[in-house]
């Protein structure tokens, strides 16, 4: 197709022209994309596949780690766009643009048929530790509470750890399952179970047979309102940071990321929408 | 957990000051119990943010309760008339000591000496058996503790790692009731909601009218920041804030002092 376009250049407008179309087609436009790996699994999943189309002549590097690296990098310009997964915090620099593009957000379930129905931040954090290990200490019944976690890849157990538990481990005694849909299923069939699920594999779970509820935190029920207003703690805020001097392909991709295109596509992916 | 994603949702993003989150967190959820079209995204940074956001175009609205930084002053100077503050509510910091303290006035530069650990007998301060001052300082993700090393504190001093660190107001005032020769800052609502005996700085006594007419030097001023020129959904909301009925009633009920 660039082809046929550099071609149309010479019939139209002349050699001159054909020399530029032609330069134009094979400059292709550095992008490159650095920080946190919650990020960037979320674009890839489908969002940057769109771009490219639409941006054939982007040149796209993503690179995973963490937030603050992605900031450095930003920093002494070694990448166009920084992405974040946790709190702004109070400095910033000010040629930095911070455009919040989603939010992550995690449930703590239990069974339908648990009594349990609210946890405080601390006992969560304790049932999740072993701490723990009896629901009578929660206000249920006097039995074994059984933890249900995932593997240490998937992006819930990640926001459990990071967010909740503040950099600390789900006890190693928890039983692993391979998928949200596992969890649910587990969780669904065991009223004396605990786990935890994104917000996407709660809506893929919803299905009439499991029977599955998230617990409120502190009081704080896990609905739009709280997640939005980030008074459920289990949530984590997306940014994607570029400078004020950055690449017009860069200000693109932004552009796109918060479209309706760009939304739906990371909904589809697992985020909520911001936009 | 959340229900379907509406197309036909409004989203608009907040963003700024910690001293500011709390309240629009709460004006906030009932705004959305009263719009339910209407999501709002609310990202707790601070008040360079809440700046930056606007005159960036990044966020619909800031959350600010210190004044526009230098820096970001000198780019946006030529274009202020394009942004504009919406008061929402007024606050302070009290000071406050011991019931049995003789200290009732203090000078803000004493106070910076005393907080940063230089000055450490009440005798320099006019209480000659006082003995030493005992510090208590609210925790430092506390709205309080920003406003204080702003407000006092300043660049160049630090809290003295001798102050003792309390979760919340009330455990400050109590911890004061308790301990003749202690000395706490905190936010003027608890202080002045349990009684406490709070100390005048420079001859001022914190009061509704001294605060909002900003005669007290420790006061607080709580704004919205947003492009002048703003969407009506954002100017909704902004009016919803400042209405006597809605906004103004959770200001009050948090301890803020409302306006007008």
């Amino acid at each position: 197709m660039g082809v046929g376009v550099g071609i149309g250049g010479i019939c139209a407008f002349g050699a001159a022209n054909f020399y530029y179309s032609l330069l134009s087609f094979r400059r292709r436009k550095p992008l490159i994309i650095g920080g946190a790996t919650v990020v960037k699994r979320l674009l890839e999943l489908k969002l940057i596949e769109a771009f490219i189309k639409y941006h054939p002549e982007a040149d796209l590097l993503i690179e995973g780690g963490y937030s603050h690296g992605g900031l450095i990098a930003l920093e002494r310009g070694s990448i166009d766009l920084a992405m974040i997964s946790n709190d702004l915090g109070s400095d910033t620099k000010l040629n930095f643009l911070e455009y919040l593009i989603g939010l992550e957000t995690v449930g703590l379930v239990v069974s339908e048929h648990s009594v349990v129905k609210d946890i405080s931040t601390i006992n969560a954090r304790k049932v999740l530790q072993r701490e723990i290990t009896n629901w009578k200490e929660l206000g249920g019944p006097d039995s074994p509470i059984q933890v249900f976690s995932r593997q240490d890849n998937a992006t819930a157990k990640r926001t459990v750890e990071q967010v909740l538990l503040e950099g600390g481990f789900i006890h190693e005694s928890a039983t692993v399952l391979p998928s949200s849909r596992a969890m649910a299923e587990h969780i669904s069939a065991d009223p004396l179970a605990i786990g935890f699920i994104s917000q996407q594999g709660y809506l893929s779970s919803r299905e009439p047979d499991l029977k599955i509820r998230p617990l409120s935190i502190d009081g704080i029920a896990m609905d739009q309102r709280s997640i939005g207003l980030g008074l459920y703690p289990l949530v984590r805020q997306l940014f994607l940071v570029i400078r004020d001097d950055a690449s017009e392909i860069s200000k693109k991709f932004i552009a796109f990321v918060l479209s309706d295109e760009g939304q739906t596509l990371l909904a589809d992916s697992g985020a909520l929408k911001v936009s | 957990m959340t229900g379907v994603q509406s197309s036909s949702l409004k989203r608009l993003q907040i963003r700024g000051s910690a001293s500011v989150t709390p309240l629009i967190q709460k004006i906030g959820y009932q705004y959305m119990t009263d719009f339910p079209s209407i999501e709002l995204i609310l990202s707790k940074s601070s008040s360079l943010h809440g700046y930056k956001a606007i005159v960036y175009g990044t966020t619909d609205i800031g959350m600010v309760s210190s004044e526009m930084p230098e820096e970001l002053l000198k780019k946006t100077q030529d274009k202020n008339n394009e942004y504009k503050y919406t008061l929402i509510a007024h606050g302070a910091l009290a000071v406050i000591v011991h019931a049995s303290n003789p200290v009732k006035n203090l000078k803000l530069h004493d106070l910076k000496r005393i907080f940063s650990g230089r000055a450490r007998d009440w005798k320099e301060f006019g209480w000659h058996d006082g003995g030493n001052i005992e510090l208590y300082s609210p925790h430092p993700t506390d709205q309080a503790f920003a406003t204080w090393r702003r407000l006092v504190m300043g660049e160049n001093h630090h809290i003295s790692i001798d102050s003792k660190t309390l979760p919340d107001g009330r455990a400050l005032t109590q911890a004061v009731q308790n301990n003749r020769q202690s000395i706490a800052y905190l936010s003027w609502a608890p202080a002045h909601a349990t009684g406490a005996a709070i100390v005048r700085i420079d001859d001022r006594y914190p009061s509704s009218e001294t605060i909002s007419k900003k005669q007290y030097l420790l006061s607080q001023e709580l704004h919205l920041f947003s492009k002048r020129d703003t969407s009506d959904q954002v100017q909704r909301f902004l009016d919803y804030c400042i209405a006597q009925q809605t906004g103004q009633a959770i200001v009050r009920e948090m301890g803020w002092i409302s306006i007008g």
